[in-house]
């Protein structure tokens, strides 16, 4: 082992070039490791961090684990929630509004998308097409277009999600087979005039019948129906809308000729009564009264009776002139004398009551 | 040396979560899993939750929905002849739902619902046809309740249909058909117009001489009730009056003493009762006692 021999390598204290370099490869190594980590870690944390949601004031919420319920199908409502993130938990939300709405989607002459747009009433045709402008056949087999809007909450929204691929339409199918059926059993005029509540209640009655029998998990509230004639013949039925009330207005008037007029004969009636009452009362008074007084008189008039009579002539006289409301005393030798009679117009009786043509 | 159980754990994570992918598959609430095993049905895994299987492309997995699902028939508006003879339009919606994954899987290419759809309203227009074809338009649309056969018609139609699915063994169970359209051919909506119309002109003069009429008998009867009574208060005076008169004849006794008297006092009691009201005198000079008013006349001059 020579130094000074060539063959040999020369002995260095510093640690060879290689080495160095691998040291700072496993350096670099632990380092990034080290980042991966950290990575890692951080990735953990919002892979966890993302199973927090939270559930809005109108809606709820099922967590599927794995796709089965949790906790039975437990509803979760408003508020912070945390579940395991997908694929472990999946969460359902289901949108429970306080009221939500269907409308009928047959039936009218403006489809629900024109509806909503607030499209203007198409022109009347002289014939339809129901492929374009759908209408209700009535049980007097005549046309004419009916609508109905119902307003449902959802009562159970387990069932209303995961039984029914499309539960609103099943809604809006439900309102169409009900007004459709509503309307083979009423007339065109029960449906448009007389008969207006029994239809809406009987559409409403359907639609429950169609809800409940498939347990759609909603209650359905109110349910409003609108109807109208074809739209041709808008202005033949407002014509017999008119005559109807022409009508009414003509009973109304007879009504008011017979209850006047009967009030006032029913009035005239009981005066003629209580005047021949009157005037019995007072003949039977005054026959009475002369029979009372007939004695004495009659002891006066044996005596004298021209002078009786003449006396009792001026006594009845004295009464008359006083009593009488106009003197006209005739000046002597006046050949003509004017006066008018009758001043005071006389009241009308019911002898004056004019009688129906 | 220190990291290596935390690098271990990774790798077990990355593992359990590789194999989790590759050997499980995850069957939701309302869903029903099919299984294949090369193309074959393995297992129908109806329960919700995990399940197991071979990875792909082993043993394949599809889903199926078990939920009601509705369509509306694609037909439209088809012309129905009905047993009477006359033409109806009917449109219906059907639901439906899976009610045996492995005929659904099988007959529908894979379970597909489009497919499912198609067939399916081949089916219910046919049978919708047969059955409407049995019925006779009153049996739709009627004024006798007794006649309508609305609900009838559907579940005819209903029945047949499941009939035609069983026997197909379809995998499917109908759970409603509903009619939810119902027309007239066009031309015959003109007609329907026309005799709309001449039902309005014919209720416009009902209702005119109905008012007429009606307005008239309410005035008449009015009058007739208003005469009524007065001839009724009439009679009832006369009765009054007589009753009276008959009264009167009890002081006849006492004024038969002397007729004379009698007769003077009351036609003389007549008089001023006659006179005593609203009485306008007319007199001269002769009537008593004015005779005496003309003896104050001033004198006249001697000629």
């Amino acid at each position: 082992m020579n130094p000074q021999d060539p063959n040999v390598p020369p002995v260095s204290s510093a640690p060879p070039a290689e080495d160095a370099g691998t040291q700072a490869l496993a350096e670099a190594l632990r380092s990034s490791f080290f980042i991966v980590q950290i990575i890692m870690v951080a990735l953990v944390l919002v892979f966890l961090g993302s199973g927090f949601f939270t559930v809005g004031p109108q809606e709820k919420a099922v967590i599927l684990r794995l796709g089965k319920p949790v906790d039975g199908g437990r509803l979760l409502g408003p508020g912070a929630h945390w579940s395991w993130p997908k694929p472990i938990d999946e969460v359902i939300r289901m949108h429970i509004t306080s009221l939500s709405h269907a409308e009928s989607s047959v039936g009218w002459y403006l489809t629900p998308q024109e509806r909503a747009m607030g499209a203007p009433e198409p022109p009347g045709q002289s014939k339809l097409n129901p492929a374009n402008i759908t209408y209700a056949l009535s049980a007097d087999t005549n046309i004419l277009h009916v609508m109905a809007v119902a307003q449902y909450t959802i009562t159970d929204p387990t069932v209303f999600h995961f039984n029914f691929v499309d539960a609103p339409t099943f809604i809006t199918n439900a309102l169409n087979n009900a007004l459709l059926r509503a309307s083979s059993e009423f007339s065109v005029d029960g449906i448009l005039t007389s008969n207006r509540a029994e239809f809406r209640e009987r559409v409403q009655q359907q639609v429950n019948e169609l809800v409940e029998s498939e347990h759609l998990g909603v209650a359905v509230g109110q349910v409003d129906v609108f109807s109208s004639p074809p739209l041709n013949l808008k202005a033949k039925f407002k014509e017999v809308d008119q005559a109807v009330e022409k009508l009414h207005s003509m009973m109304a008037q007879a009504k008011t000729y017979d209850t006047t007029n009967v009030a006032r004969a029913r009035g005239e009636a009981d005066t003629r009564a209580k005047v021949a009452d009157a005037a019995r009362k007072r003949k039977v008074d005054m026959m009475a009264a002369q029979a009372d007084i007939f004695p004495k008189l009659l002891a006066q008039y044996v005596r004298n009776p021209e002078l009786f009579k003449r006396i009792r002539q001026m006594a009845i006289l004295e009464n008359v002139y006083t009593n009488a409301q106009d003197k006209i005393v005739v000046p002597p030798n006046s050949r003509e004398y004017r006066f008018q009679l009758n001043r005071e117009p006389q009241e009308p009786s019911v002898s004056d009551i004019p009688t129906t043509p | 040396m220190k990291r290596k159980p935390l690098t271990l754990a990774v790798a077990v994570v990355l593992l359990v979560i590789f194999g989790l992918m590759l050997f499980v598959y995850q069957v939701r609430l309302s869903e029903v899993a099919v299984v294949t095993f090369f193309g074959k049905i393995a297992q129908v895994n109806t329960n919700a939750g995990p399940g197991l299987r071979l990875p792909y492309p082993i043993e394949k997995v599809f889903k199926l929905d078990q939920r009601i699902q509705n369509f509306e028939g694609r037909d439209k508006f088809e012309e129905i002849k009905l047993h009477d003879q006359n033409i109806i339009l009917l449109s219906v919606y059907v639901g439906y739902r899976i009610s045996d994954p492995t005929s659904f899987f099988t007959k529908f290419l894979n379970g597909s619902i489009p497919v499912a759809e198609t067939v399916l309203n081949d089916l219910v227009r046919s049978s919708k046809l047969e059955v409407a074809g049995r019925h006779d338009f009153a049996d739709f649309i009627s004024t006798d309740p007794q006649q309508m056969k609305f609900v009838q018609i559907e579940k005819e139609i209903l029945d047949e249909v499941q009939r035609r699915v069983n026997t197909n063994n379809y995998g499917v169970e109908i759970k409603f058909i509903e009619i939810q359209k119902i027309g007239l051919p066009e031309s015959v909506t003109q007609n329907v117009f026309d005799r709309m119309t001449a039902e309005r002109q014919y209720y416009i003069s009902q209702i005119q001489s109905q008012g007429e009429l009606e307005s008239t008998r309410i005035k008449s009867a009015a009058d007739s009730t208003a005469a009524k009574l007065l001839y009724d208060a009439d009679a009832q005076a006369f009765t009054i009056r007589g009753e009276g008169e008959a009264q009167m004849m009890k002081s006849l006794e006492v004024l038969q003493q002397n007729p004379n008297l009698a007769t003077f006092n009351m036609q003389i009691a007549a008089m001023e009762q006659f006179l005593k009201k609203k009485t306008t005198l007319v007199l001269d000079l002769s009537t008593s006692p004015l005779q005496w008013l003309q003896m104050a006349e001033p004198a006249k001059p001697d000629k």
